[in-house]
Protein backbone atom coordinates (compact mmCIF):
# COMPACT_ATOMS: atom_id res chain seq x y z
CA UNK A 1 0.00 0.00 0.00
CA UNK A 2 2.89 2.35 0.79
CA UNK A 3 4.25 1.89 -2.73
CA UNK A 4 0.90 2.72 -4.29
CA UNK A 5 0.56 5.70 -1.92
CA UNK A 6 3.98 7.06 -2.89
CA UNK A 7 3.38 6.63 -6.58
CA UNK A 8 -0.08 8.19 -6.39
CA UNK A 9 1.09 11.07 -4.23
CA UNK A 10 3.83 11.81 -6.74
CA UNK A 11 1.18 11.89 -9.46
CA UNK A 12 -1.54 13.90 -7.69
CA UNK A 13 0.70 16.37 -5.92
CA UNK A 14 1.27 17.97 -9.32
CA UNK A 15 -2.33 19.13 -9.22
CA UNK A 16 -2.21 20.69 -5.76
CA UNK A 17 -0.90 24.10 -6.95
CA UNK A 18 -4.00 24.29 -9.17
CA UNK A 19 -6.21 23.49 -6.18
CA UNK A 20 -4.35 26.02 -4.04
CA UNK A 21 -4.87 28.74 -6.64
CA UNK A 22 -8.60 28.02 -6.98
CA UNK A 23 -9.23 27.80 -3.23
CA UNK A 24 -6.90 30.76 -2.60
CA UNK A 25 -8.80 32.92 -5.06
CA UNK A 26 -12.13 31.94 -3.53
CA UNK A 27 -10.79 32.82 -0.07
CA UNK A 28 -9.31 36.06 -1.30
CA UNK A 29 -12.73 37.18 -2.46
CA UNK A 30 -13.97 36.92 1.10
CA UNK A 31 -11.44 39.31 2.53
CA UNK A 32 -13.52 42.12 4.17
CA UNK A 33 -13.26 45.55 2.70
CA UNK A 34 -15.07 47.23 5.57
CA UNK A 35 -14.63 46.72 9.24
CA UNK A 36 -18.29 45.76 9.79
CA UNK A 37 -17.90 42.74 7.48
CA UNK A 38 -15.22 41.26 9.69
CA UNK A 39 -17.64 39.36 11.88
CA UNK A 40 -18.92 37.36 8.89
CA UNK A 41 -15.46 36.35 7.76
CA UNK A 42 -15.24 32.92 9.44
CA UNK A 43 -18.59 31.86 7.98
CA UNK A 44 -17.94 33.12 4.47
CA UNK A 45 -14.40 31.75 4.48
CA UNK A 46 -15.58 28.35 5.67
CA UNK A 47 -18.27 28.17 2.98
CA UNK A 48 -15.79 29.14 0.26
CA UNK A 49 -13.25 26.57 1.48
CA UNK A 50 -15.97 23.91 1.51
CA UNK A 51 -17.08 24.76 -2.04
CA UNK A 52 -13.52 25.11 -3.37
CA UNK A 53 -12.15 22.02 -1.70
CA UNK A 54 -15.24 20.04 -2.71
CA UNK A 55 -14.71 20.99 -6.34
CA UNK A 56 -11.04 20.20 -6.13
CA UNK A 57 -11.75 16.85 -4.48
CA UNK A 58 -14.06 15.98 -7.38
CA UNK A 59 -11.46 16.95 -9.98
CA UNK A 60 -8.72 15.10 -8.10
CA UNK A 61 -10.84 11.97 -7.81
CA UNK A 62 -11.58 12.06 -11.54
CA UNK A 63 -7.93 12.58 -12.40
CA UNK A 64 -6.93 9.71 -10.16
CA UNK A 65 -9.45 7.31 -11.62
CA UNK A 66 -9.78 8.37 -15.27
CA UNK A 67 -6.21 7.49 -16.24
CA UNK A 68 -6.65 4.04 -14.77
CA UNK A 69 -9.82 3.40 -16.78
CA UNK A 70 -7.64 2.62 -19.80
CA UNK A 71 -7.45 -1.13 -20.29
CA UNK A 72 -3.65 -1.32 -20.26
CA UNK A 73 -3.19 1.06 -17.35
CA UNK A 74 -5.87 -0.69 -15.32
CA UNK A 75 -4.38 -4.12 -16.00
CA UNK A 76 -0.90 -2.90 -15.08
CA UNK A 77 -2.14 -1.43 -11.81
CA UNK A 78 -4.40 -4.27 -10.72
CA UNK A 79 -2.25 -7.25 -11.56
CA UNK A 80 0.16 -7.25 -8.62
CA UNK A 81 0.30 -9.06 -5.31
CA UNK A 82 -1.51 -6.24 -3.58
CA UNK A 83 -5.20 -6.51 -2.87
CA UNK A 84 -7.60 -4.20 -4.69
CA UNK A 85 -8.61 -2.80 -1.30
CA UNK A 86 -5.02 -1.79 -0.56
CA UNK A 87 -4.62 -0.25 -3.99
CA UNK A 88 -7.80 1.75 -3.36
CA UNK A 89 -6.64 2.78 0.10
CA UNK A 90 -3.26 3.87 -1.24
CA UNK A 91 -4.94 6.00 -3.87
CA UNK A 92 -7.40 7.41 -1.36
CA UNK A 93 -4.70 8.33 1.15
CA UNK A 94 -2.62 10.04 -1.54
CA UNK A 95 -5.66 11.96 -2.75
CA UNK A 96 -6.50 12.96 0.82
CA UNK A 97 -2.99 14.30 1.46
CA UNK A 98 -2.93 16.25 -1.82
CA UNK A 99 -6.42 17.61 -1.11
CA UNK A 100 -5.51 18.65 2.42
CA UNK A 101 -2.43 20.51 1.21
CA UNK A 102 -4.53 22.22 -1.45
CA UNK A 103 -7.05 23.72 1.00
CA UNK A 104 -4.95 24.01 4.16
CA UNK A 105 -2.14 26.11 2.68
CA UNK A 106 -4.33 28.93 1.27
CA UNK A 107 -6.45 28.91 4.40
CA UNK A 108 -3.36 29.15 6.58
CA UNK A 109 -1.94 31.97 4.50
CA UNK A 110 -5.29 33.74 4.69
CA UNK A 111 -5.45 33.30 8.45
CA UNK A 112 -1.93 34.68 8.94
CA UNK A 113 -2.67 37.66 6.71
CA UNK A 114 -5.92 38.32 8.50
CA UNK A 115 -4.42 38.12 11.97
CA UNK A 116 -1.58 40.40 10.90
CA UNK A 117 -3.96 42.95 9.42
CA UNK A 118 -6.20 42.87 12.49
CA UNK A 119 -3.23 43.52 14.71
CA UNK A 120 -2.37 46.36 12.40
CA UNK A 121 -5.90 47.79 12.63
CA UNK A 122 -5.98 47.47 16.40
CA UNK A 123 -2.67 49.28 16.75
CA UNK A 124 -4.16 52.22 14.75
CA UNK A 125 -7.02 52.58 17.24
CA UNK A 126 -5.37 51.20 20.31
CA UNK A 127 -6.91 47.87 21.20
CA UNK A 128 -5.69 45.11 23.43
CA UNK A 129 -3.00 43.94 21.02
CA UNK A 130 -1.67 47.38 20.28
CA UNK A 131 -1.68 48.26 23.95
CA UNK A 132 0.16 45.07 24.68
CA UNK A 133 2.81 45.78 22.06
CA UNK A 134 3.15 49.39 23.20
CA UNK A 135 3.63 48.44 26.85
CA UNK A 136 6.03 45.69 25.98
CA UNK A 137 8.18 47.95 23.83
CA UNK A 138 8.18 50.71 26.49
CA UNK A 139 9.33 48.22 29.09
CA UNK A 140 12.13 46.97 26.90
CA UNK A 141 13.23 50.57 26.15
CA UNK A 142 13.35 51.26 29.91
CA UNK A 143 15.44 48.18 30.49
CA UNK A 144 17.99 49.10 27.87
CA UNK A 145 18.32 52.67 29.10
CA UNK B 1 -1.28 -36.12 -16.21
CA UNK B 2 -0.52 -32.86 -14.46
CA UNK B 3 -3.35 -30.46 -13.79
CA UNK B 4 -3.62 -27.67 -16.34
CA UNK B 5 -2.41 -24.28 -15.16
CA UNK B 6 -5.26 -22.51 -16.94
CA UNK B 7 -8.62 -24.11 -17.58
CA UNK B 8 -11.69 -22.49 -19.08
CA UNK B 9 -15.09 -24.12 -19.29
CA UNK B 10 -17.59 -22.86 -21.88
CA UNK B 11 -16.38 -19.34 -21.38
CA UNK B 12 -18.42 -16.63 -23.09
CA UNK B 13 -18.18 -12.90 -22.98
CA UNK B 14 -20.58 -10.43 -24.52
CA UNK B 15 -20.11 -6.70 -24.99
CA UNK B 16 -23.69 -5.56 -25.37
CA UNK B 17 -25.26 -7.91 -27.90
CA UNK B 18 -21.92 -8.83 -29.47
CA UNK B 19 -20.32 -12.09 -28.42
CA UNK B 20 -16.55 -11.65 -28.34
CA UNK B 21 -15.73 -15.01 -26.75
CA UNK B 22 -18.06 -17.96 -27.32
CA UNK B 23 -18.11 -21.26 -25.48
CA UNK B 24 -14.37 -21.34 -25.05
CA UNK B 25 -13.09 -24.48 -23.36
CA UNK B 26 -9.34 -24.82 -23.20
CA UNK B 27 -6.54 -26.17 -21.06
CA UNK B 28 -3.06 -24.76 -20.83
CA UNK B 29 -0.73 -27.53 -19.64
CA UNK B 30 2.14 -26.77 -17.27
CA UNK B 31 5.71 -26.40 -18.46
CA UNK B 32 4.85 -25.50 -22.04
CA UNK B 33 4.69 -22.43 -24.21
CA UNK B 34 1.16 -22.08 -25.58
CA UNK B 35 0.45 -19.59 -28.34
CA UNK B 36 -2.97 -18.01 -28.69
CA UNK B 37 -3.47 -17.03 -32.31
CA UNK B 38 -6.21 -15.22 -34.14
CA UNK B 39 -7.06 -12.16 -36.17
CA UNK B 40 -7.76 -8.78 -34.61
CA UNK B 41 -11.07 -9.01 -32.79
CA UNK B 42 -10.92 -12.80 -32.50
CA UNK B 43 -11.21 -12.51 -28.72
CA UNK B 44 -7.60 -13.21 -27.67
CA UNK B 45 -7.11 -10.16 -25.46
CA UNK B 46 -10.58 -10.52 -23.97
CA UNK B 47 -9.80 -14.14 -23.10
CA UNK B 48 -6.52 -13.10 -21.51
CA UNK B 49 -8.24 -10.36 -19.53
CA UNK B 50 -10.74 -12.90 -18.23
CA UNK B 51 -7.93 -15.31 -17.35
CA UNK B 52 -6.19 -12.52 -15.44
CA UNK B 53 -9.37 -11.72 -13.53
CA UNK B 54 -9.65 -8.24 -15.02
CA UNK B 55 -12.92 -8.96 -16.78
CA UNK B 56 -15.82 -11.11 -15.69
CA UNK B 57 -17.15 -13.68 -18.14
CA UNK B 58 -20.79 -13.43 -19.14
CA UNK B 59 -21.07 -17.22 -18.90
CA UNK B 60 -18.79 -20.09 -18.06
CA UNK B 61 -15.81 -20.27 -15.78
CA UNK B 62 -12.07 -19.88 -15.76
CA UNK B 63 -9.54 -21.25 -13.33
CA UNK B 64 -5.88 -20.37 -12.91
CA UNK B 65 -3.82 -22.64 -10.65
CA UNK B 66 -7.13 -24.19 -9.65
CA UNK B 67 -8.54 -20.87 -8.47
CA UNK B 68 -11.43 -18.94 -9.93
CA UNK B 69 -9.81 -16.23 -12.05
CA UNK B 70 -12.35 -13.64 -10.89
CA UNK B 71 -11.12 -14.06 -7.33
CA UNK B 72 -7.39 -14.54 -7.60
CA UNK B 73 -5.64 -14.07 -4.29
CA UNK B 74 -2.49 -11.99 -3.95
CA UNK B 75 -0.50 -15.21 -3.44
CA UNK B 76 -1.73 -16.56 -6.77
CA UNK B 77 -1.11 -13.25 -8.51
CA UNK B 78 2.44 -13.43 -7.19
CA UNK B 79 2.92 -16.59 -9.26
CA UNK B 80 1.73 -14.95 -12.48
CA UNK B 81 3.67 -12.53 -14.63
CA UNK B 82 1.41 -10.57 -16.94
CA UNK B 83 2.62 -8.32 -19.72
CA UNK B 84 -0.23 -6.10 -20.85
CA UNK B 85 -0.82 -5.29 -24.49
CA UNK B 86 1.15 -2.24 -25.60
CA UNK B 87 3.85 -2.59 -22.90
CA UNK B 88 2.24 -0.09 -20.58
CA UNK B 89 4.48 1.64 -18.06
CA UNK B 90 3.95 4.84 -16.09
CA UNK B 91 5.57 7.55 -18.21
CA UNK B 92 6.57 9.70 -15.24
CA UNK B 93 8.80 7.04 -13.75
CA UNK B 94 12.41 6.17 -14.38
CA UNK B 95 13.28 2.55 -15.17
CA UNK B 96 14.71 2.11 -11.67
CA UNK B 97 11.51 3.49 -10.11
CA UNK B 98 9.45 1.10 -12.25
CA UNK B 99 11.37 -1.79 -10.70
CA UNK B 100 10.88 -0.44 -7.18
CA UNK B 101 7.18 0.03 -7.81
CA UNK B 102 6.73 -3.40 -9.35
CA UNK B 103 8.62 -5.40 -6.73
CA UNK B 104 6.27 -4.32 -3.91
CA UNK B 105 4.46 -7.33 -2.56
CA UNK B 106 6.56 -9.97 -4.31
CA UNK B 107 8.38 -12.40 -2.06
CA UNK B 108 10.88 -13.14 -4.84
CA UNK B 109 12.63 -10.55 -6.94
CA UNK B 110 15.61 -11.41 -9.08
CA UNK B 111 17.49 -8.13 -9.32
CA UNK B 112 20.25 -9.71 -11.42
CA UNK B 113 17.70 -10.95 -13.96
CA UNK B 114 16.08 -7.53 -14.14
CA UNK B 115 19.44 -5.85 -14.73
CA UNK B 116 20.39 -8.49 -17.29
CA UNK B 117 17.20 -8.13 -19.37
CA UNK B 118 17.24 -4.35 -19.21
CA UNK B 119 20.90 -4.47 -20.23
CA UNK B 120 20.06 -6.88 -23.06
CA UNK B 121 17.79 -4.20 -24.51
CA UNK B 122 20.46 -1.54 -24.00
CA UNK B 123 18.55 0.55 -21.47
CA UNK B 124 20.01 2.71 -18.73
CA UNK B 125 18.08 2.40 -15.46
CA UNK B 126 18.08 6.14 -14.94
CA UNK B 127 16.18 6.74 -18.18
CA UNK B 128 12.67 8.15 -18.01
CA UNK B 129 10.02 5.78 -19.39
CA UNK B 130 8.71 8.62 -21.54
CA UNK B 131 12.06 8.71 -23.34
CA UNK B 132 12.16 4.98 -24.10
CA UNK B 133 11.51 3.58 -27.57
CA UNK B 134 8.76 1.00 -28.02
CA UNK B 135 11.28 -1.84 -28.09
CA UNK B 136 12.95 -0.58 -24.95
CA UNK B 137 9.58 -0.29 -23.22
CA UNK B 138 8.93 -3.90 -24.16
CA UNK B 139 12.29 -4.80 -22.66
CA UNK B 140 11.48 -3.07 -19.38
CA UNK B 141 8.01 -4.67 -19.31
CA UNK B 142 9.53 -8.08 -19.87
CA UNK B 143 12.13 -7.50 -17.17
CA UNK B 144 9.38 -6.42 -14.76
CA UNK B 145 7.31 -9.56 -15.33
CA UNK B 146 10.26 -11.97 -15.28
CA UNK B 147 12.13 -10.58 -12.26
CA UNK B 148 9.63 -12.03 -9.73
CA UNK B 149 10.38 -15.43 -11.29
CA UNK B 150 6.73 -16.32 -12.00
CA UNK B 151 5.45 -19.86 -12.55
CA UNK B 152 3.06 -18.65 -15.23
CA UNK B 153 3.80 -15.97 -17.76
CA UNK B 154 0.94 -14.41 -19.72
CA UNK B 155 2.01 -12.16 -22.57
CA UNK B 156 -0.56 -10.22 -24.56
CA UNK B 157 0.98 -9.48 -27.95
CA UNK B 158 4.47 -8.92 -26.56
CA UNK B 159 6.09 -8.29 -29.95
CA UNK B 160 3.62 -5.58 -30.97
CA UNK B 161 5.49 -2.82 -32.78
CA UNK B 162 8.94 -4.20 -32.08
CA UNK B 163 11.84 -3.97 -34.50
CA UNK B 164 13.52 -7.26 -35.58
CA UNK B 165 16.38 -6.90 -33.09
CA UNK B 166 14.03 -6.33 -30.17
CA UNK B 167 11.88 -9.25 -31.35
CA UNK B 168 14.87 -11.52 -31.39
CA UNK B 169 15.87 -10.34 -27.91
CA UNK B 170 12.30 -11.02 -26.73
CA UNK B 171 12.26 -14.52 -28.24
CA UNK B 172 15.66 -15.38 -26.79
CA UNK B 173 14.54 -14.25 -23.36
CA UNK B 174 11.33 -16.28 -23.63
CA UNK B 175 13.11 -19.43 -24.76
CA UNK B 176 15.60 -19.04 -21.93
CA UNK B 177 12.80 -18.50 -19.42
CA UNK B 178 10.67 -21.46 -20.47
CA UNK B 179 13.53 -23.70 -21.48
CA UNK B 180 13.70 -25.69 -18.25
CA UNK B 181 10.12 -26.94 -18.69
CA UNK B 182 9.18 -25.81 -15.20
CA UNK B 183 7.37 -22.68 -16.18
CA UNK B 184 4.29 -22.12 -18.28
CA UNK B 185 3.85 -19.42 -20.88
CA UNK B 186 0.67 -18.26 -22.60
CA UNK B 187 1.30 -15.74 -25.31
CA UNK B 188 -0.95 -14.15 -27.88
CA UNK B 189 0.71 -12.99 -31.05
CA UNK B 190 0.29 -12.18 -34.72
CA UNK B 191 3.89 -12.99 -35.52
CA UNK B 192 3.73 -16.57 -36.70
CA UNK B 193 7.47 -16.93 -37.28
CA UNK B 194 8.12 -16.06 -33.67
CA UNK B 195 5.38 -18.39 -32.49
CA UNK B 196 6.87 -21.26 -34.49
CA UNK B 197 10.21 -20.62 -32.84
CA UNK B 198 9.05 -20.55 -29.24
CA UNK B 199 5.68 -22.33 -28.91
CA UNK B 200 4.90 -25.96 -28.03
CA UNK B 201 1.13 -25.69 -28.42
CA UNK B 202 -1.22 -23.70 -30.61
CA UNK B 203 -4.65 -22.35 -29.79
CA UNK B 204 -6.37 -20.78 -32.76
CA UNK B 205 -9.36 -18.52 -32.18
CA UNK B 206 -11.69 -17.41 -34.91
CA UNK B 207 -14.60 -15.09 -34.16
CA UNK B 208 -14.43 -15.84 -30.47
CA UNK B 209 -14.45 -19.62 -30.92
CA UNK B 210 -11.57 -21.99 -30.43
CA UNK B 211 -10.90 -23.76 -33.72
CA UNK B 212 -7.57 -25.44 -33.03
CA UNK B 213 -6.09 -26.72 -29.78
CA UNK B 214 -3.12 -28.95 -30.34
CA UNK B 215 0.66 -29.20 -30.29
CA UNK B 216 2.69 -27.40 -32.91
CA UNK B 217 3.96 -30.64 -34.42
CA UNK B 218 0.48 -32.14 -34.58
CA UNK B 219 -0.84 -28.97 -36.18
CA UNK B 220 1.85 -29.14 -38.86
CA UNK B 221 1.11 -32.80 -39.56
CA UNK B 222 -2.65 -32.43 -39.70
CA UNK B 223 -2.72 -29.64 -42.24
CA UNK B 224 -2.00 -30.67 -45.83
CA UNK B 225 -1.66 -28.61 -48.97
CA UNK B 226 -2.68 -29.62 -52.52
CA UNK B 227 -1.75 -27.80 -55.69
CA UNK B 228 -3.93 -28.65 -58.68
CA UNK B 229 -3.66 -27.62 -62.34
CA UNK B 230 -7.21 -26.75 -63.37
CA UNK B 231 -8.92 -25.12 -66.29
CA UNK B 232 -12.34 -24.68 -64.76
CA UNK B 233 -13.35 -24.55 -61.12
CA UNK B 234 -16.48 -26.11 -59.76
CA UNK B 235 -17.12 -24.29 -56.47
CA UNK B 236 -19.58 -26.92 -55.22
CA UNK B 237 -17.10 -29.75 -55.76
CA UNK B 238 -14.36 -27.77 -53.99
CA UNK B 239 -16.66 -27.08 -51.05
CA UNK B 240 -17.36 -30.82 -50.87
CA UNK B 241 -13.70 -31.67 -50.14
CA UNK B 242 -13.72 -33.06 -46.58
CA UNK B 243 -11.73 -31.00 -44.08
CA UNK B 244 -11.26 -28.10 -46.48
CA UNK B 245 -9.81 -25.06 -44.75
CA UNK B 246 -9.09 -22.80 -47.67
CA UNK B 247 -9.14 -22.79 -51.48
CA UNK B 248 -7.28 -20.16 -53.48
CA UNK B 249 -6.91 -19.86 -57.20
CA UNK B 250 -3.71 -18.41 -58.61
CA UNK B 251 -3.86 -18.41 -62.39
CA UNK B 252 -4.63 -21.95 -63.51
CA UNK B 253 -3.39 -23.42 -60.23
CA UNK B 254 -5.72 -24.17 -57.37
CA UNK B 255 -4.26 -24.27 -53.86
CA UNK B 256 -6.23 -26.28 -51.34
CA UNK B 257 -5.49 -26.42 -47.65
CA UNK B 258 -7.09 -29.33 -45.85
CA UNK B 259 -7.20 -30.50 -42.26
CA UNK B 260 -6.93 -34.19 -41.35
CA UNK B 261 -6.67 -35.35 -44.96
CA UNK B 262 -7.54 -39.01 -45.54
CA UNK B 263 -8.38 -41.25 -48.48
CA UNK B 264 -11.76 -39.63 -48.88
CA UNK B 265 -10.12 -36.21 -49.13
CA UNK B 266 -7.67 -37.45 -51.73
CA UNK B 267 -10.51 -38.96 -53.74
CA UNK B 268 -12.49 -35.71 -53.56
CA UNK B 269 -9.46 -33.74 -54.70
CA UNK B 270 -8.98 -36.05 -57.67
CA UNK B 271 -12.62 -35.53 -58.68
CA UNK B 272 -11.92 -31.83 -59.34
CA UNK B 273 -11.03 -32.39 -63.02
CA UNK B 274 -7.44 -31.37 -62.61
CA UNK B 275 -4.64 -32.27 -64.98
CA UNK B 276 -2.19 -32.77 -62.10
CA UNK B 277 -2.37 -33.02 -58.31
CA UNK B 278 0.62 -32.28 -56.11
CA UNK B 279 0.74 -32.70 -52.35
CA UNK B 280 2.93 -30.08 -50.68
CA UNK B 281 4.27 -29.60 -47.18
CA UNK B 282 2.76 -26.44 -45.83
CA UNK B 283 4.88 -24.28 -43.58
CA UNK B 284 3.35 -23.52 -40.20
CA UNK B 285 2.77 -19.90 -41.17
CA UNK B 286 0.82 -20.85 -44.30
CA UNK B 287 -1.29 -23.36 -42.40
CA UNK B 288 -2.30 -20.78 -39.82
CA UNK B 289 -2.92 -18.18 -42.50
CA UNK B 290 -5.21 -20.61 -44.32
CA UNK B 291 -7.33 -20.96 -41.18
CA UNK B 292 -7.39 -17.25 -40.60
CA UNK B 293 -8.09 -16.38 -44.24
CA UNK B 294 -11.13 -18.62 -44.22
CA UNK B 295 -12.66 -16.59 -41.42
CA UNK B 296 -11.79 -13.32 -43.16
CA UNK B 297 -13.29 -14.50 -46.47
CA UNK B 298 -16.64 -15.03 -44.82
CA UNK B 299 -16.78 -11.31 -44.16
CA UNK B 300 -14.86 -10.06 -47.19
CA UNK B 301 -15.44 -6.70 -48.77
CA UNK B 302 -16.43 -8.29 -52.09
CA UNK B 303 -19.22 -10.33 -50.51
CA UNK B 304 -20.40 -7.28 -48.61
CA UNK B 305 -20.44 -5.10 -51.73
CA UNK B 306 -22.24 -7.77 -53.77
CA UNK B 307 -24.85 -7.99 -51.05
CA UNK B 308 -25.12 -4.22 -51.12
CA UNK B 309 -25.63 -4.27 -54.87
CA UNK B 310 -28.32 -6.92 -54.76
CA UNK B 311 -30.16 -5.06 -52.04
Amino acid sequence: MITIFRKELKDVVRWTPLGMIVIGLLCWQQVPKYLNECSQLPTSLASMVIIGSGLFALVLGLLQSLFDQRTDSRAFLLHRPISVKDIYRGKLAAGFVAHTIAWAVPLLVMAILEVTSRLQRRSDSPGWAATFWQRWSERSVCRTS
Amino acid sequence: MLDPVIRTERLSRYFGQRAVVRDLSLKVPPGQVTALLGLNGAGKSTTIRIIMGLLRPTRGGCQVFGQDSAQLTTDTRMRIGYMVEGHFLYPGMRVRECAEFQRAGYSRWNEAMFDQIVGHFGISQSTHVAHLSRGQRAGVSLALVLAPDPDLLVLDDPALGLDPVSRRALNETLVEFAGDGQRTVLLSSHLLDDVERVADRVLLMIDGRLQVDTTLDDFRQRVTGYVLEVDTVDADRIAAVPGLIEARRLGNRLHLTVADADEETTAAVHRLNSTSVEIIDLPFTDSVLAWLSRSRQQQSFSIGSRRGESA
